[in-house]
C-alpha cells in the first residue's frame, strides 16, 4: 500500500475534539469487564506498612481514567503461582526487606524477564536507608552487574497521563525515581517518597498520613504520579510516540 | 600407384589343371600344323587361338589377379572456431578502416578454397565450434558461420581437452578465435595445459587492434533493499578507443528512467564508477537496468545495458494500534510490536472518556492527552497502514462507526485487520454496516458476550497448517503446555464465513477463539479474548523455537497479515534468479488451500512476459503453460530458449466467485557479460601467438591480412597406413565368357576369309 504520511493536522484535530465531546453511546454494561489487578507482595516482615494504598490507587485510576482496576487488589507471595497472574508487583516496606532465598530471587528474575514490572515503595519516606539499601541489594542479585539508577524527569513515566516534573509521595525527600531498564522499558522501579503513605485512607475516606511539606496539593501530585505509574504499567512508553509528542508540542504542553 | 601385382590359381584339382594345359598345347599345336599345311600368314589366327585358349584357361583354372597400392599419407586436423559472443565485437586493423565483426573477418578468411587447399595437401578436417562447450559442426564454412556467435564464454581448455582426448585424436589443431579465451590469472596454466597435449596448435587471430566502445563493466547493487529507504547502486562504465567521451548513464526501473548521470571517460578501458541513489517505493522483486548511452560508432551495443533484480523488502511496516482500554493485553502486544525494528507503530489508546472528564476536571494543560483523530486515522490515512489492530475497542462510543465502510474497503483492497476481544470491542451491539460485517468472519448481528473464566486453548486441524498458528501448534505437539486464558468472547461464525475463506485456528473450550479470513485482497484475524498475554507470562512457560507461545502466535499472525514471504496461498519460484541464454528455466508453482495445506489437482495458468518495457505488465507473453499441482501442491515446468532480457513468470489460479489468485516471480536471462566487457583484442592476439609458439604451431593474424595456414604442423608420429589390396577373380567375370566367344567368332570369321573350312 502506498504510504502517504502526514502529520496530524488542525482540522481533523478539531473534528476529533468535537467527537470527543459529542454525546456518547453508553459503554457496554451488564457483563464482566477486563479488570486490572495491582497485586502487592507479602513477605516475612513489614510488607504492608500502608494498608489500602493499592486499593486507593485503583480507585483513583478508575475515577480518573478509562482503566478499570479491581476494587480489591490481590496479595501474592513469591512462592505462589498467583505471582504470575499479573505482570505488575507492588512491593512496599518499612525497614529492610528480608534476604530472599535463591529460589525466591529466581522467581522474581523470571517475573521481570517475562515482562513484569516491580515497584518498590519505601514507607519511610527517605528517613531510613534500610529499605532502599535492601532493595538495591535485591536488584543486584536479580540483575548481575546492574543497579538502580535515577530516571530522567523527561522519562515517559512523568507524562504517561498527567504531566509531572517530579515524584512526590507522603514526603518529598527525593524527587527522583530509580529504575532498571531493559530496552527502554522499566523492569524495576524504586520510589523513596512513600507513595503508599500519600494514598492510604481510612475507612471514612480521610487521608491517614499528612503529606509533608506540600499538604493536599502534594497529595494530589502523589496521586497523579500513582495514576501515571499504572498507566505506564499498561501503556509503557505510549506517550513517547511521535504523534503524541508532536501534538503536545504544538499545544505547548511539553515540559 | 600400384606397387604389387600377382596372379594366382584357384583351388583346381591337379588332373583338371593338367588336362587344361594339355588342351591348350594341343589346340595351339593343331592350329600351327594346319596353318603350315595350308600356307599363308597364320600369326593372326595363332593370336586369336591363343587368346581364346588363355581365356578358357583362366576360367577353368580359376585365375585371380591381386594388385596392391599403399594408403596415401593424410593427417587429421581439428579446426576449432570460437563461437562466443566476443566474436561479434567490431574492430579494425587500422584507425582509418571501417570496423567489422571479428567473426565476419574469420568468415572472409575461411573460404572454400582454403578448405580445398587443406584437403589437397593431405589434411582431413574435422570442424568444431567452441564457447561454453565444444560441439561438432557441419562440414562446410556455411555451417560454421550460419548465425552470429552468441556463446556466453570461451572455454578453450575444455575444447582442447575434448578434441585431443577423442578416440582418434587429431594430428594437429587449428584455432580460429579472437583470443578472448582466458582469464589473465590462469593464462600460463592454459598454455601449459595446451602444451601437455603434445599436438601442434596453430592459431588464427580474428581480432583487430582498433576498436571503439563504451560499455557497462559492472553493477554493484545489494541483493535486497528496504522500501522507501535509499540504496546505493554503483555502475561501472568503461570506454576504449576514444580520446575522451562523455556519455549519459541511465538507471531504469521497468521502462522508466529513474535517474541519469553524465560521465566523461578516457579510452583506457579502466572502469569508472557512477553512483545512483534509489529509494524503491514498493515491496517486491523488480528489474532495474543500468544503461549507457554510448556513441554511434562503438563496437557493439550489446554491452551497453546491464539488468539486475532488486528485491525490495518492507522496511517499516506501518501498524495502527487502537485500544479501547489499556490493560495487560495491550501492554504485551505493545512490547511485542515495539521490539520489532521494522514496525512503525502508531498507537492510540483511549485513556479517558467523557465520564472520566466529568469526574476529574483536571485542566487539559496538566494532562498529556491528545484528541483521538478519528477522521485522520480512519479516512484520510487509513490506506497508509499495513496493519490495523483494534484491541478491545468500542467503535460506536468513539464515533469510529462512521468509518466502518472505510475499514471494509481498506481490507478488501489488501489491508490487514485484527480485532481483539474484551468487554468493549466484540461486545458492542452495533448496528454494524453490511460492508464491515461482510469482511469479518464473526457474526456481528448480536454481541459476542464477554466471559471471565479460565479457558484452555486448543488447536484445530486448520490451525496445524495455517501460517498464523503452525509454529504454535508445532510447539504444543512438542510438549509446550499453554497457560489457561482468563476470559473469552463467545463468538459465532458469520453466515458468510465460508465465502471469505474463514478458518478457525484455535478454540477455547470448544468455541472459536482465533479466526482467520481472507475477504477480497485483505486478511482479517479475530482473537476472541483479552488475555492472550497469558501465553507469554507464566512461571513454567515452554518455548517454541526460542520464542514464548505468545510471541510465536503473534509473529505468525503479523507475517500472515502482512503477506510476508511464505504466507501466500499461491507461490511461484524459479530455480535461480539469473540464467544464461541457453539455460533451462525451471518454474515451480505451489498451491495451498485455505487451511494452508498443500492442495493437489489445482489448475494453474502461467505466462512468461518480458519486462523490458513498461514494467512488463503490458508486454505480450513469450511463453504460456498450464500446470496441475501434484499431491504436494506443487507443479513444475521448464522454459527454454529465452533470449537475454528480464522476465516475469506469473501463475494464475481461478478462484470460485472471487478475484483470481496470482503469484509472480522475476528473473533474468543475462547476456554474455564477460565476453563483451572489454573490446581490446590485443591481449587475445598476443595469447594466440604464444599458444602457437608454445605448442609448435604457426600463427596467423587476420588483422595483418595473414592467410589461414594451409600447411599447419602436425604431429610427426603420424603413421603410414597399411597397403590397400584388391583381388580380381578373372574366372568369375561375365566379361571373360564374352571375350572367349568374341575370340572364337573372330577366329571363325578369319578362317573363312582365308578359305579355311
Amino acid at each position: 500500500m502506498a504510504a502517504t504520511r502526514r502529520t496530524v493536522r488542525r482540522r481533523p484535530l478539531l473534528r476529533g475534539l468535537a467527537a470527543a465531546f459529542a454525546p456518547l453511546p453508553p459503554a457496554p454494561t451488564g457483563g464482566p469487564a477486563v479488570r486490572l489487578d495491582l497485586p502487592q507482595l507479602r513477605y516475612d516482615g513489614r510488607w504492608n506498612p500502608r494498608p489500602g494504598a493499592m486499593a486507593e490507587l485503583a480507585r483513583e485510576v478508575r475515577l480518573r481514567t478509562r482503566l478499570d482496576p479491581t476494587n480489591r487488589p490481590s496479595v501474592v507471595t513469591l512462592s505462589s503461582n498467583a505471582l504470575f497472574e499479573n505482570p505488575f508487583l507492588y512491593v512496599a516496606g518499612e525497614g529492610a526487606l528480608p534476604a530472599f532465598d535463591a529460589s525466591q530471587i529466581e522467581r522474581l528474575r523470571t517475573f521481570v524477564s517475562l515482562g513484569g514490572l516491580i515497584v518498590f515503595d519505601a514507607a519511610d519516606g527517605g528517613t531510613d536507608r534500610a529499605f532502599r539499601d535492601s532493595v538495591a541489594q535485591t536488584v543486584e542479585r536479580l540483575f548481575a552487574g546492574r543497579r538502580l539508577s535515577p530516571l530522567s524527569s523527561e522519562h515517559v513515566l512523568f507524562r504517561s497521563f498527567y504531566i509531572l516534573d517530579e515524584m512526590v509521595g507522603r514526603t518529598r525527600a527525593d524527587p527522583r525515581v530509580y529504575g532498571v531498564l531493559d530496552e527502554g522499558r522499566i523492569q524495576v522501579l524504586s520510589i523513596r517518597n512513600d507513595l503508599g503513605g500519600a494514598l492510604a485512607r481510612d475507612a471514612s475516606g480521610r487521608a491517614i498520613h499528612p503529606c509533608i511539606p506540600g499538604g493536599p496539593a502534594q497529595r494530589e501530585r502523589a496521586i497523579r504520579f500513582g495514576v501515571n505509574l499504572v498507566l505506564y504499567a499498561t501503556c509503557l512508553d505510549y506517550k513517547a510516540d511521535r504523534a503524541h509528542v508532536e501534538t503536545l508540542l504544538r499545544a505547548r504542553r511539553w515540559r | 600407384m600400384v606397387t604389387a601385382f600377382s596372379l594366382s590359381l584357384g583351388d583346381v584339382p591337379l588332373p583338371t589343371a593338367l588336362a587344361a594345359a594339355a588342351a591348350v598345347v594341343v589346340s595351339l599345336v593343331t592350329l600351327v600344323l594346319e596353318a603350315r599345311r595350308r600356307g599363308g600368314p597364320t600369326t593372326g589366327l595363332v593370336l586369336l587361338r591363343a587368346g581364346t585358349v588363355a581365356v578358357w584357361a583362366a576360367v577353368l583354372l580359376r585365375v585371380e589377379v591381386r594388385t596392391e597400392r599403399p594408403r596415401p599419407r593424410r593427417s587429421r586436423v581439428a579446426v576449432l572456431f570460437d563461437t562466443s559472443a566476443s566474436m561479434r565485437l567490431q574492430d579494425a586493423p587500422t584507425p582509418s578502416e571501417r570496423p567489422r565483426p571479428r567473426y565476419d573477418r574469420a568468415r572472409a578468411a575461411w573460404t572454400p578454397a582454403v578448405e580445398r587447399d587443406l584437403q589437397r595437401r593431405g589434411f582431413d578436417l574435422s570442424l568444431h565450434g567452441f564457447d561454453t562447450e565444444v560441439r561438432g559442426l557441419g562440414a562446410t564454412a556455411t555451417d560454421l558461420f550460419g548465425a552470429p556467435p552468441a556463446g556466453t564464454s570461451s572455454n578453450l581448455a575444455a575444447a582442447l581437452a575434448a578434441v585431443a582426448g577423442a578416440t582418434r585424436p587429431p594430428s594437429g589443431l587449428l584455432v580460429i578465435s579472437d583470443g578472448r579465451v582466458f582469464d589473465p590469472a590462469t593464462r600460463d596454466a592454459l598454455l601449459d595445459t595446451a602444451a601437455a597435449l603434445g599436438v601442434p596448435i596453430s592459431t588464427v587471430a580474428a581480432g583487430a587492434p582498433y576498436a571503439r566502445d563504451v560499455w557497462i563493466a559492472g553493477v554493484d547493487a545489494p541483493p535486497f533493499a528496504f522500501a522507501e529507504n535509499v540504496v546505493d547502486i554503483d555502475v561501472e562504465v568503461a570506454a576504449a578507443g576514444y580520446e575522451s567521451v562523455t556519455v549519459d548513464v541511465h538507471l531504469r526501473a521497468g521502462g522508466t528512467i529513474l535517474e541519469t548521470r553524465a560521465i566523461t571517460l578516457d579510452g583506457s578501458g579502466v572502469p569508472r564508477k557512477v553512483r545512483f541513489d534509489v529509494a524503491p517505493e514498493r515491496v517486491g522483486s523488480f528489474v532495474y537496468t543500468a544503461e549507457v548511452e554510448g556513441p554511434r560508432d562503438q563496437s557493439t551495443k550489446d554491452n551497453d545495458r546491464r539488468a539486475f533484480v532488486l528485491k525490495v523488502l518492507r522496511d517499516k511496516v506501518r501498524v495502527l494500534h487502537v485500544a479501547g482500554r489499556p490493560d495487560w493485553d495491550v501492554r504485551a502486544l505493545r512490547i511485542l510490536l515495539h521490539r520489532d525494528p521494522n514496525v512503525e507503530l502508531l498507537s492510540y489508546y483511549i485513556l479517558r472518556d467523557l465520564d472520566d472528564i466529568l469526574r476529574d476536571p483536571t485542566p487539559p494543560e496538566d494532562l498529556s492527552l491528545i484528541p483521538f483523530p478519528t477522521e485522520t486515522l480512519f479516512a484520510e490515512e487509513l490506506g497508509s497502514f499495513d496493519l490495523v489492530i483494534l484491541q478491545n475497542f468500542d467503535l460506536f462510543r468513539h464515533q469510529v462507526d462512521a468509518y466502518q465502510d472505510d475499514l471494509a474497503r481498506y481490507v478488501r483492497d489488501g489491508g490487514g485487520l485484527v480485532l481483539i476481544g474484551g468487554d468493549l470491542g466484540l461486545s458492542e451491539p452495533g448496528p454494524f454496516s453490511k460492508d464491515y460485517a461482510g469482511v469479518l468472519p464473526i457474526d456481528l448481528r448480536r454481541p459476542s458476550p464477554f466471559e471471565v473464566r479460565p479457558v484452555q486453548v486448543t488447536a484445530t486441524p486448520d490451525g496445524r497448517t495455517h501460517p498464523v498458528t503452525a509454529a504454535l501448534v508445532r510447539g504444543i505437539d512438542g510438549g509446550v503446555r499453554l497457560p489457561r486464558l482468563s476470559d473469552r468472547n463467545r463468538v459465532r461464525l458469520a453466515p458468510h464465513a465460508a465465502s471469505i475463506d474463514t478458518r478457525v485456528l484455535l478454540e477455547a473450550d470448544g468455541a472459536p477463539l482465533l479466526l482467520a479470513a481472507e475477504p477480497g485482497k485483505g486478511r482479517v484475524l479475530v482473537l476472541a479474548t483479552a488475555s492472550s498475554w497469558r501465553l507469554g507470562f507464566a512461571p513454567d512457560l515452554g518455548f517454541i523455537d526460542g520464542a514464548r507461545p505468545y510471541d510465536a502466535l503473534w509473529l505468525g499472525a503479523v507475517r500472515w497479515l502482512l503477506r510476508e514471504e511464505g504466507s501466500e496461498r499461491l507461490m511461484v519460484d524459479t530455480d535461480r534468479s539469473t540464467y544464461a541464454p541457453a539455460d533451462a528455466v525451471v518454474v515451480e508453482a505451489t498451491a495451498l488451500g485455505a487451511d494452508y495445506a498443500p492442495e493437489a489437482d489445482v489448475r494453474l495458468e502461467g505466462v512468461v512476459r518480458p519486462l523490458d518495457e513498461a514494467d512488463g505488465d503490458e508486454a505480450a507473453p513469450v511463453e504460456r503453460f498450464d500446470l496441475v499441482t501434484g499431491p504436494l501442491g506443487t507443479a513444475r515446468t521448464v522454459v527454454r530458449g529465452l533470449p537475454p532480457g528480464a522476465y516475469a513468470v506469473e501463475v494464475v489460479r481461478a478462484m470460485d466467485g472471487g478475484e483470481p489468485d496470482r503469484a509472480r516471480r522475476v528473473f533474468l536471462v543475462a547476456p554474455p557479460r564477460a565476453e563483451l566487457a572489454d573490446v581490446d583484442a590485443r591481449p587475445g592476439t598476443a595469447f594466440l601467438r604464444s599458444l602457437a609458439e608454445r605448442t609448435g604451431g604457426v600463427f596467423a593474424d587476420l588483422a595483418r591480412r595473414d592467410p589461414i595456414p594451409t600447411t599447419p604442423p602436425v604431429r610427426s608420429a603420424e603413421a603410414r597406413g597399411p597397403a590397400v589390396g584388391r583381388t580380381t577373380r578373372l574366372w568369375d567375370r561375365p566379361a571373360m565368357l564374352l571375350a572367349a566367344l568374341a575370340l572364337l567368332v573372330a577366329e571363325v570369321w578369319t578362317r573363312r576369309r582365308r578359305g579355311f573350312v
